[in-house]
């Protein structure tokens, strides 16, 4: 009999925490709780997740401590102070949770064990110090259990995966590719990849990629080549993303005849992915890639339109770093096969790091800081709250925890709690009481674990697994000196209701979570960040800009990439009411639109950096700059009211000064002398130009997005 | 009428009065913001968490002047 993935998966988990809770019953610590909780909670499909994440939540425990030591000691006389300082350390953890999806768990737990020391340990140095030592060598003891069980029993290798998702991954690009060239050469449509199956390949090859280097040591020994490997493959699928927004610009032209080879370019391409697929499947390549360049017919060519010129450049341009990025990734992929370490692992560098700040992350972390000072007010001034300082530690914890699904209502996290509260009464009321050795308990928290890990497997019910999980063994709080009370179990539910107060009142206050409001500042934000860009870049700089400009740039450079990704994702949580006769589909094509103007954008930051000649730079300026401005005062507008733009008075703007400014261009051409206007320039002219085009193409499509929105009932206020 | 608050007794454990009110006072609040969110009522308020937040306060009061004790 073949027992299912889902099977294996809650057996172990079940048997983990039944060794965990067995160990700490017998070591006779405070909290077993902490065991058996850790070993719940780092359960993973895979032992390297699952070792990362039980790592990480030791590492938290550490720094989390320490932090908690500290601020005990410098203020253990004034609880305001104590509680500033501590808000905003628990602030910061929640903004660099956000940063990464790697160190996400480590930074909530440093957040966390803060909590534990400063708060559990009322306020008690001795306390503090035998709290900390307590817990995490429960949360050790959870984890080295977990660890030895998904070891010993049916051990999941995430190396096995990683190559599997790689080659999907392959293959989608492959797919994507291929699509992609069928467009453009006029062949049948083969169907498209949803660009958001690719994001979540990717997403899940990075996170294969982080477990298997501490599981597998095939993978740990190839390390560097790996981490190359991830990255060529997330430039791979950035290059064919933005090369798809070209399209439009590009229909037109016979492409066959302008580019004699492209077809067979396009076949080059799919065969190395298609060897890329093979060498991840683990078979040897049959074939290793051929050299091959774009040919461009330049008679043909200079039949085109300066713009048409313009497109095809740019176009060209991003084919030859995808035939860069796909011989690169044969050769890395090659490598890893072949184990040489030294030949992959040469030329790899760490992708430049853009430190700057994220207003929705620090959003978050006020939300924490605001919930925790509530919290906080409440207990202080409210007498008898229930548990006190205990209830003030568990409401700060599950803030900082629920901030990971900022985008899930409140509501969504009231039914899975009560639910799990109800399932959890009569089994500590009525079954624990009648339980005379571990032995049977042993049975009946397997028995419990196994059924909601086994019930809850899917992702989507990650939310109910952990809430009954963790309630279950919050409320039937064995120890060996187990004692029954209705006080505890009344107590827990009305922390729990307390909780989802102060959670409702700071998905309002003093920044609104609601889908709808977020969606509608995000929004504005990227118009603005547009706006902005716009305005900071043009032809005619005459002095370097100061250190504060710079970095405004840079904010509003990370806004615009950022953005359209978070739009997408809150999009999908905006309630029916806001919608009104506005589709999901239709807020998904704004989405879209919204990536293709943000890439757009980012080519024209990129090109703009690019050496233009002084000659051409002379003569285009006042042409290029009206238009500049003519863009820009469109973000402006859309920035206060997205409908206001009429897609057909925008292309038919757009189309007029496209007439003007080929006629200028080509004046300027016929008036320079061929000879003072280098190769590089002319092509870096052209990339230029294509760039501005392909943004005013971007924002007509947008605004054709932007009318199929029921913007007044987004816009309309409501509870 | 009894003015005089009376605490709510389950399982041995006394629940305070307004504890009781206030959980009352919430659920109607949400209830109501609801049901104008339902006909579409909310738009004609300036600010509608504050008002959500309003409704509940008064709830409560009420609640706790007239029900509770009585």
């Amino acid at each position: 009999m073949t027992l299912s993935p889902r099977f294996k998966h809650a057996f172990k988990t079940a048997l983990a925490v039944v060794i965990a809770y067995a160990i700490a019953l017998y070591m006779d610590w405070d909290k077993p709780i902490w065991a058996g909780w850790t070993a719940a909670s780092v359960s993973l499909d895979a032992t390297g997740q699952s070792i990362q994440k039980g790592l990480n939540r030791i590492a938290g425990a550490l720094v989390g401590s320490l932090a908690g030591f500290i601020l005990l000691a410098f203020f253990i006389q004034d609880r305001w102070l104590f509680f500033l300082f501590f808000s905003l350390w628990v602030a910061i953890c929640t903004y660099f949770s956000f940063g990464s999806e790697r160190y996400n768990y480590f930074w909530q737990q440093a957040g966390f064990f803060a909590v534990v020391v400063g708060l559990d340990s009322a306020f008690s140095p001795a306390n503090a110090f035998a709290i900390a030592i307590e817990r995490t060598q429960g949360a050790g003891t959870g984890l080295l259990v977990y660890m030895l069980v998904g070891l010993l029993l049916w051990p999941a290798n995430s190396r096995s995966s990683l190559e599997k998702t790689g080659q999907q991954l392959t293959a989608s690009m492959k797919a994507l590719f291929a699509n992609s060239m069928g467009r453009l050469l006029g062949r049948p449509d083969a169907g498209s990849v949803p660009g958001a199956q690719l994001a979540q390949l990717q997403q899940r090859f990075d996170n294969l990629l982080d477990a298997a280097e501490l599981d597998s040591w095939e993978v740990n020994a190839m390390r560097p080549a790996w981490r190359r490997c991830r990255a060529q493959i997330a430039d791979l699928r950035d290059a064919l993303e933005r090369w798809q927004q070209d399209f439009n610009e590009l229909q037109h032209l016979d492409l066959v005849k302008l580019v004699p080879n492209l077809p067979a370019f396009g076949t080059e391409i799919e065969t190395r992915l298609t060897q890329i697929e093979r060498m991840f499947a683990g078979d040897p390549p049959t074939r290793l890639p051929s050299t091959i360049k774009l040919e461009s017919a330049e008679q043909v060519r200079k039949t085109l339109t300066h713009f048409d010129r313009a497109a095809l450049s740019v176009s060209q341009h991003r084919l030859a770093h995808v035939e860069a990025v796909t011989r690169d990734l044969f050769a890395t992929v090659s490598a890893i096969r072949d184990h040489e370490h030294h030949h992959a692992a040469a030329g790899f560098r760490q992708s430049a790091v853009r430190p700057t700040v994220d207003r929705d992350r620090l959003g978050q972390a006020l939300r924490v800081a605001a919930s925790a000072w509530l919290a906080f007010l409440v207990v202080i001034y409210v007498p008898a709250v229930p548990g006190e300082l205990a209830a003030l530690g568990i409401i700060i914890r599950i803030v900082v925890a629920d901030t990971k699904f900022a985008w899930i209502p409140v509501q969504a996290l009231i039914r899975p709690t009560f639910a799990g509260i109800l399932v959890a009464f009569p089994i500590y009321i009525f079954l624990v009481p009648a339980l005379s050795s571990y032995a049977q308990l042993a049975v009946l928290l397997f028995a419990f674990v196994f059924v909601v890990d086994y019930a809850f497997h899917d992702p989507k019910q990650m939310l109910w697994r952990i809430l009954f999980l963790f309630l279950f063994m919050l409320l039937i709080n064995l120890t060996n000196v187990q004692t029954y009370s209705f006080l505890h179990f009344a107590n827990t539910a009305l922390q729990w209701s307390l909780l989802f107060v102060l959670l409702s009142l700071t998905e309002y206050l003093p920044i609104s979570q609601q889908p709808d409001h977020v969606y509608r500042r995000m929004l504005g934000r990227f118009f603005r960040s547009c706006e902005f860009l716009m305005a900071t870049r043009g032809w005619g700089r005459q002095h370097e800009p100061s250190l504060a400009a710079r970095w405004r740039k840079k904010f509003h450079t990370y806004e615009v990439a950022t953005l359209p990704g978070k739009l997408a994702a809150w999009g999908r949580f905006l309630p029916p009411d806001a919608l009104g006769r506005t589709t999901p589909a239709q807020v998904q094509a704004l989405a879209m639109s919204l990536q293709a103007l943000s890439f757009r954008m980012q080519e024209l930051t990129e090109a703009g950096v690019l050496h233009q000649s002084d000659l051409l730079v002379r003569e285009l300026l006042a042409d290029v700059r009206r238009w500049r401005v003519a863009v820009q005062e469109i973000f402006g507008q859309v920035a206060e009211k997205p409908e206001t733009t009429d897609p057909a008075a925008l292309q038919s703007r757009l189309d007029a000064v496209l007439v003007r400014l080929e006629a200028r261009i080509q004046e300027a051409v016929d008036r320079i002398d061929a000879g003072t206007v280098s190769a590089e320039e002319s092509g870096n002219m052209y990339r230029l130009l294509g760039a501005h085009r392909g943004l005013s193409e971007a924002l007509v499509e947008l605004s054709k997005q932007a009318a199929a929105i029921d913007w007044p009932r987004l816009r309309e206020a409501r509870f | 009428m009894n003015l005089i608050p009376s605490e709510f007794a389950a399982g041995g454990i006394y629940f305070p009065p307004l504890l009781i009110a206030s959980i009352l006072g919430l659920i109607l609040a949400w209830l109501t913001a609801q049901t104008l969110n339902r006909y579409r009522l909310s738009r004609f308020f300036f600010y509608p968490p504050l008002v959500l937040l309003a409704f509940a306060v008064i709830y409560t009061v009420l609640i706790g002047t007239f029900v509770i004790p009585s």
